[in-house]
């Protein structure tokens, strides 16, 4: 079991009888330090589609599944293809990438997991570092890190927002769990 | 509707607020987390069900003599059961349970709601997550979706919100007598346009309240009277103290510290009132007769903004970054309505600074020196707020359809079998 606000991309986990593959989870603060976490889901069965939303402390069993350390080699329209260290490939389709895409990076390493034999999602370090690409110059007066602005993030472009003090060329650490800046990197 | 051990044959009273026993049954849960804001928005919501719906309500919350205390069930046509023992089942099991604020529900119930499911005994209990009001545009797309729990049930979540895909606004003071009492589009509205209120505190009258002191001549006629329900961390001395006028300043009275009193003896001609405990709609009425509110949390915040009465808002305190994006979901929804009005970036300004705890800025005085153009704006915010889709509506709707999916199982079970014609 864990809590909702722990399960990752990649995580499978269990609705009723049915195995289900996190695609995205999202994190929101409710009010009161109560937090809930929405998540997009496709079953294993019947590759269909779900959104649910959990509060953030809520147990959910989760699925122990096969893993395998791979590194992202290429993407060949609709698969993203993987590869371990013995060379072996494993695709993933592209819509059971859910937020990884976000991320992905020639030669990133990650885990791609296994369901009944087949590589059904990958799953990312839960911190992530990456370069800025773009973001708008600081306003001048304001460097305690309370005003935040968006930030896009190579290669793929996604956005966070960081703290004013955040340049350009600025390597940043990401959660990927909830897409949050966490720190900038010297 | 009873609390019962389980296997036991205590029925239920089913008429016992003279209605038909056939009438949806709904129990909605209260667990307080601090003080009156979670009671506050349930009982509202439970008054408003009750006043919409022949439905049997049943509303049970963890500390009953406070919920007691809030509630008038003669005008309130509600009223409140202790929370239930673990052991405890409901007798019969309710059609709809309402989790207010997502507490959680005793075990032995939802064991009754798993059973019922297993043994399909009959029609699925309707249960629902009622979360935190939020301007933020994320309670759009999480609002009525299902969570599926690990032992099987199903949850559907209601996030309140301002916008239409949103489960609806709470609160209105349009739910306290329907037709007679002021709403924010008549009398008390005008009274706040005009900024000439006929009538006192009107707690004071009723015992209320009391005078705790007095510094300098204040004549409360003239003075400009605020109300103020805020948390512990708000800097209302200084605030206060940057009004040009005569205060009469009315909290509760367990607010009024020493050092907050103390503090307040500096802000030029100020009388301070303490409110005691009462009931809601008394409380309604104290906030209804100021000029300037200063309000927190859910409850309070939700009525000021459909007063028409000029307010600041504290949300309950969390980390600055939460804080923001609370802050800036409502100024994003406020800037939509109000961006045409030259004086809404000073509100704006003074709204984000108060909640998020930050220096005063000088638009806040602009403002305060601008009282009129602060009513004009909050009129217009008032009205905009009272014409969104509601939260009791929404709920209604969600349970009515549910209760429509019963009838039919129910018709269905009734029904003898079809003949089939040759």
């Amino acid at each position: 079991m864990k809590i909702a606000q722990e399960i990752r991309t990649g995580n499978v986990i269990m609705m009723g009888k049915e195995p289900m593959v996190v695609l995205r989870a999202e994190y929101n603060k409710s009010g009161r330090n109560a937090a809930v976490v929405k998540m997009k889901l496709k079953n294993l069965l019947n590759n269909s589609g779900t959104e649910t939303v959990f509060k953030a402390d809520e147990k959910i069993d989760v699925l122990i599944l096969e893993k395998k350390e791979v590194t992202y080699s290429y993407f060949a329209d609709p698969m993203y293809v993987f590869m371990d260290t013995e060379y072996n490939q494993f695709e993933v389709e592209a819509d059971s990438m859910g937020d990884a895409l976000n991320y992905l990076d020639d030669g990133m390493p990650c885990e791609v997991i296994f369901y009944n034999n087949r590589a059904i999602s990958v799953e990312l370090p839960t911190g992530l570092v990456r370069e800025v690409e773009y973001t708008e110059p600081a306003v001048r007066g304001d460097t305690s890190g309370k005003v935040m602005k968006p930030a896009r993030v190579k290669p793929t472009g996604f956005e966070v927002q960081v703290p004013a003090f955040v340049e350009i060329g600025d390597k940043i650490e990401i959660d990927t769990r909830t897409g949050e800046y966490r720190n900038r990197v010297k | 509707m009873h609390t019962a051990e389980p296997g036991s044959a205590q029925g239920l009273t089913s008429a016992q607020d003279g209605r038909s026993g056939l009438a949806l049954r709904v129990a909605l849960f209260c667990q307080v987390l601090d003080h009156f804001g979670d009671i506050g928005v349930s009982l509202r919501l439970a008054r408003s069900l009750r006043a919409m719906t022949d439905w049997q309500l049943a509303l049970f919350c963890d500390q009953r003599p406070l919920a007691d205390m809030l509630t008038d069930p003669q005008r309130d046509g509600v009223c409140w059961q202790a929370w239930p023992e673990p052991q405890s089942q409901l007798d019969p099991l309710p059609d709809v349970i309402i989790n207010a604020f997502g507490c959680e529900l005793p075990e032995a119930i939802r064991e009754q709601m798993r059973q019922r499911k297993a043994e399909q005994s009959g029609p699925e209990v309707l249960w629902i997550h009622l979360d935190y009001l939020s301007a933020e545009a994320w309670v759009n797309n999480h609002h009525g979706l299902h969570s599926y729990k690990a032992d099987g049930l199903v949850q559907v979540f209601v996030f309140p919100g301002f916008g239409p895909d949103s489960g609806g606004l709470p609160g209105g003071f349009a739910q306290l007598h329907p037709g007679e009492h002021p709403t924010a589009h008549s009398g008390a509205h005008s009274n706040a346009h005009s900024g000439a209120h006929s009538s006192a505190f009107p707690g004071a009258h009723r015992g209320l309240d009391h005078a705790v002191f007095a510094s300098g001549q204040t004549q409360e006629q003239e003075a400009l009277k605020v109300f103020a329900y805020v948390y512990e961390t708000a800097a209302l001395a200084p605030w206060l103290g940057a009004i040009d006028a005569n205060i009469d300043l009315r909290m509760p009275q367990s607010q009024l510290s020493p050092a907050l009193l103390d503090a307040l003896r500096s802000c030029g001609q100020i009388c301070v009132h303490g409110l005691a405990p009462c009931p809601q709609w008394q409380w309604d009425e104290a906030m209804q007769a100021c000029d300037l509110l200063w309000v927190r949390g859910e409850d309070s915040w939700v009525q000021a903004m459909r007063s028409g009465i000029p307010w600041l808002w504290q949300p309950y305190p969390q980390t600055v970054q939460t804080l923001r994006g609370k802050c800036e979901g409502l100024t994003a929804q406020m800037d939509a309505v109000l961006e045409a009005d030259p004086a809404w970036p000073c509100w704006r300004d003074a709204l984000q600074a108060w909640a998020l705890g930050e220096v005063m800025p000088a638009a806040y005085r602009l403002l305060c020196q601008d009282m009129q153009a602060w009513r004009r704006l909050a009129g217009v915010w008032a009205a905009h707020c009272n014409s969104l889709p509601r939260l009791d509506r929404s709920l209604c709707h969600m349970i009515e359809t549910h209760h429509q999916a019963i009838s039919t199982y129910t018709s269905r079970l009734c029904r003898p079998h079809l003949q089939v014609s040759p």
